[in-house]
C-alpha cells in the first residue's frame, strides 16, 4: 500500500515542481479499478439513476409530469394559480407599453437573499414590457416602494403608489380606492384601474 | 407541432450562421474524429454571432431583425464558398499527408462499412437515444429552471419584444438586479431568434437551445475519446458524462450551464490538440472558443483567463512554437467575441455584479472557516449519487493515474511522451477553473451554505465533462490515430 501512495505523492510533487520530465502510463490496477467502476456506474444508473429517469421519461412523464425531481431548493416553482390569473388578465387589457403598473404586497413579500422572491421576479417576466413597481403596506398605513438589491447605487425614483395607471392589489383590498374602478377580481389579486 | 418545426428551422438557421462563420474564417475543418463535433462548435459559434449582431446594433441605435441575421448570413456566405472551394483543391493535393481531413474520413467510412458497429456500440446508442428523448419529454413538459426563465429566458424576451437591446432593462439594477445585467448574451441571442422565428414567446422551445448543447458535449466528448478507446467505449463513456441527472437537468432547464460547459470542452480539447499537433488552425479555433465561453457566462472570463494562460505555459514550457500568423490571429480570435458586449457595457455603464459580491480580504479566519466549509461541501456534492453518480469518483481515480504516471521513475517511451501533453492541458484548465471557483466562494460576502446550495452543483457541471476527458485520458492506453505531421 506504501508504495503506489509514494508514487502518487512523487507524481503530485513532479506536478507541483513543473518536472518537464514526461509521464509514464497508468497502471493496469487503476485501469481495472476504473473499469470495475464503470461497470457498477452503468449497473446503477439503470437500476436507479440517470438511465432509469430516462427511460421513465419515455413511457410515463406526459401522462405524469412531476416524474423528474427537483434538485435545487429553489429550483421548481409552478406559476399556476389566481394571483397569476390577475396577471394574464391585465396583459389582456391592452393597456400599451407605456403604461404603469404597481403591484402593493405584503411586507412578508420584502426581498432577502433567504427568501428569494420568486413571485415578484414572476411578475416582472410574465408582464414585460411593462415595469411594474412594487409597494408594501406599513404598520403605519403609508404605502413604501421597495427594490431588489442594488449594491452601491440608490434605488431610482418611483411615481408615488395613487399615480400609476393599474394597481394589483396581492391580497386584494377591502374596496378600490378612490379615483381607481375594479376591473378584475379574483381569491387573490385585485386590479384596478385609474378612472379617466 | 408546427412550433417544434419552426425551432428546429431556427436552431437549424443558428447552425448555419455558425458554419459560415467558421467557413469564413478558414476553422471549419473534417479532421478525423472530430469532424463529427464540428456541428457543435458551428452551433456556438453562431450563438457568439448572434450575440454580436445583437450587441453591435444597440451600440448603433438599430433595431434587430430577421432581415438583418439574414443578411449577416448572405455576407458571410461569399468568403464561406471561397474558403470551402480553396479547401477542395487543397485537400485533393494532401489527402494522405494529415490525420482527419476528408481523406481520413473516407477511410473510417469505408472501414465501418466493412465492418459495421459492435453490439455494445449499438447497445450504447440506444442507449443514448433513450436518454435524448427522456430530455426532450422533460424539456417540453417540464417548468424552465429558476436561472434560465429568470435570467436568460428573461432577457430573450426582452430582446424580442423590444426588437432591440433595452438600455433600461439592461443597467435598471434596482428593478432588475436578479437578473444579471453583466450577463453576456450568448444564449439569450440565440432563444431569441428561435422567437423571432416562432414569432411569439414560447419558453418550450428557448430551452431546446440548451438540448442542442448537450449533444454538442456527448459527440465531442465521443469523437475526442474515440481517439484513445475503442468506438464503443468512446460512445458508452459519453452517454454515461450525458445520461447524469444533474446534466440532463440543466441542459433542458433554459439556462447557461450547460453551453458554458459545452464550450469550455471544446476550447480545452483544441489547445489540447494544438498541443499535440502543433496544428495553428486548432489554436486560433481554440483562442475563439475561449472568447465564446466570456460571451456564454461571466464565468467564461475566467476560463478564458485560464486558456491564456494555458497557451503561455504550453508556448514557454513545452515549447509549442507559434507562428506570426498565429501570433496575431490567436489573440484576435480570443478577444473579438466578448469585445462589442464589453463596449456596450462601458458605453452604457453596465455594472459587474461579480464583483460587487466579493467581501473583504483581510478577515482570514473567518475565510478559512468558508473554506473548510467550502471543501467539505463540493466532497459531499461529488459523491452524491443523486447528482452525479459515480462520475467525480471516476474522475478522481483518472487524476490518481494521471499523477501515478507524472510519478513514474523509468524513462517514458517516445509515445506516451506525445500523447501524455493533452491530459497536462486537460487537467490544468480543470484545476485552474475549479481554484477560481473556490476562490470566489472564499471570498464572498453571501451566506455560504446558501449560496453553495443554489450554485455548486451548476459549477462542478461546468467542469465534468472537461473532468471526465482528461480521466480518460489519464486511464487510457494510448494513442489510436495514426502518428501526424504538424501543419501550422
Amino acid at each position: 500500500m506504501g508504495k503506489p501512495v509514494a508514487r502518487v505523492l512523487a507524481g503530485l510533487l513532479a506536478v507541483l515542481r513543473g518536472d518537464r520530465q514526461q509521464a509514464g502510463p497508468a497502471p493496469g490496477v487503476l485501469r481495472v479499478f476504473a473499469l470495475l467502476l464503470v461497470a457498477v456506474w452503468v449497473v446503477g444508473s439503470a437500476a436507479r439513476g440517470g438511465l432509469r429517469q430516462a427511460s421513465r421519461a419515455v413511457v410515463f412523464e406526459v401522462r405524469h409530469p412531476k416524474l423528474w425531481p427537483s434538485l435545487q431548493p429553489d429550483a421548481r416553482e409552478q406559476w399556476r394559480g389566481p394571483y397569476f390569473d390577475a396577471l394574464a388578465a391585465l396583459l389582456q387589457e391592452r393597456s400599451g407599453p407605456g403604461a404603469t403598473v404597481a403591484v402593493v404586497v405584503p411586507e412578508s413579500e420584502c426581498p432577502s437573499f433567504q427568501s428569494v422572491p420568486t413571485r415578484l421576479y414572476e411578475t416582472i417576466y410574465r408582464l414585460y414590457p411593462l415595469r411594474p413597481d412594487f409597494f408594501v403596506r406599513e404598520a403605519a398605513g403609508h404605502y413604501q416602494p421597495f427594490w431588489f438589491r442594488s449594491p452601491g447605487k440608490a434605488p431610482p425614483e418611483a411615481p408615488p403608489l395613487f399615480q400609476h395607471d393599474y394597481l394589483i392589489w396581492a391580497p386584494p383590498p377591502p374596496a378600490p380606492p378612490s379615483g381607481y374602478r375594479a376591473i378584475y377580481r379574483n381569491s387573490a389579486a385585485t386590479i384596478c384601474c385609474r378612472s379617466r | 407541432m408546427a412550433e417544434l418545426a419552426r425551432a428546429a428551422l431556427a436552431l437549424f438557421l443558428i447552425w448555419l450562421v455558425g458554419a459560415l462563420l467558421l467557413g469564413a474564417l478558414g476553422l471549419r475543418r473534417r479532421r478525423w474524429p472530430l469532424g463529427y463535433a464540428q456541428p457543435g462548435i458551428d452551433f456556438a459559434a453562431g450563438c457568439a454571432l448572434l450575440a454580436t449582431v445583437w450587441t453591435l446594433a444597440a451600440l448603433l441605435g438599430w433595431r434587430v431583425t430577421p432581415g438583418l441575421i439574414f443578411a449577416v448570413a448572405i455576407a458571410l456566405a461569399i468568403p464561406a464558398g471561397m474558403q470551402a472551394v480553396r479547401l477542395r483543391r487543397q485537400s485533393g493535393a494532401d489527402e494522405h499527408a494529415a490525420p482527419g481531413d476528408a481523406g481520413m474520413l473516407r477511410r473510417r467510412a469505408v472501414s465501418l462499412r466493412r465492418h459495421g458497429f459492435s453490439w455494445a456500440t449499438w447497445l450504447a446508442i440506444a442507449c443514448f437515444l433513450v436518454v435524448l428523448a427522456g430530455l426532450l419529454i422533460r424539456a417540453w413538459y417540464a417548468p424552465m429552471f429558476w436561472d434560465g426563465r429568470y435570467i436568460w429566458a428573461f432577457k430573450a424576451k426582452e430582446m424580442f419584444l423590444d426588437g432591440r437591446l433595452d438600455r433600461d432593462a439592461f443597467t435598471n439594477l434596482a428593478r432588475y438586479a436578479y437578473s444579471h445585467l453583466d450577463y453576456p448574451l450568448a444564449v439569450p441571442a440565440a432563444q431569441a431568434w428561435v422567437y423571432q422565428v416562432l414569432g411569439r414567446v414560447d419558453e418550450r422551445c428557448a430551452v431546446l437551445v440548451g438540448v442542442v448543447y448537450w449533444l454538442g458535449i456527448a459527440l465531442l466528448l465521443g469523437s475526442y475519446l474515440r481517439r484513445r478507446l475503442a468506438l464503443s467505449w468512446a460512445v458508452g463513456v459519453s452517454l454515461l458524462a450525458c445520461q447524469l441527472p444533474l446534466v440532463s437537468y440543466h441542459a433542458g432547464g433554459g439556462a447557461a450551464d450547460v453551453p458554458l460547459a459545452f464550450c469550455y470542452l471544446a476550447a480545452a480539447i483544441l489547445l489540447a490538440e494544438w498541443v499535440e499537433y502543433g496544428r495553428r488552425e486548432d489554436s486560433v479555433l481554440a483562442a475563439l472558443m475561449f472568447g465564446i465561453c466570456s460571451l456564454v457566462k461571466a464565468e467564461g472570463l475566467t476560463m478564458a483567463l485560464g486558456g491564456v494562460l494555458a497557451f503561455a505555459v504550453a508556448w514557454c514550457v513545452k515549447g509549442r512554437r507559434v507562428t506570426a500568423a498565429g501570433a496575431v490571429l490567436g489573440p484576435l480570435a480570443l478577444v473579438s467575441p466578448y469585445l462589442p458586449w464589453a463596449a456596450l457595457r462601458a458605453s452604457w455603464g453596465i455594472p459587474s455584479l461579480q464583483l460587487s459580491y466579493v467581501g473583504s480580504l483581510s478577515d482570514w479566519a473567518q475565510m478559512a472557516a468558508r473554506l473548510k466549509t467550502i471543501l467539505h461541501s463540493l466532497a459531499s456534492h461529488a459523491i452524491s449519487w443523486q447528482q452525479w453518480e459515480l462520475a467525480w469518483v471516476f474522475v478522481g481515480i483518472g487524476f490518481i493515474a494521471y499523477l501515478w504516471g507524472r510519478g513514474g521513475c523509468a524513462p517514458p517511451r517516445e509515445v506516451w511522451a506525445r500523447w501524455r501533453r493533452a491530459p497536462a492541458v486537460l487537467w490544468g484548465l480543470c484545476l485552474w477553473q475549479l481554484a477560481v471557483y473556490v476562490a470566489n466562494y472564499a471570498l464572498s460576502h453571501y451566506e455560504i451554505v446558501q449560496y453553495l446550495n443554489t450554485s455548486l452543483d451548476r459549477v462542478m457541471l461546468h467542469l465534468l465533462p472537461l473532468a471526465i476527458a482528461a480521466a480518460v485520458l489519464s486511464l487510457a492506453r494510448g494513442d489510436r490515430t495514426p502518428a501526424s505531421s504538424p501543419s501550422g
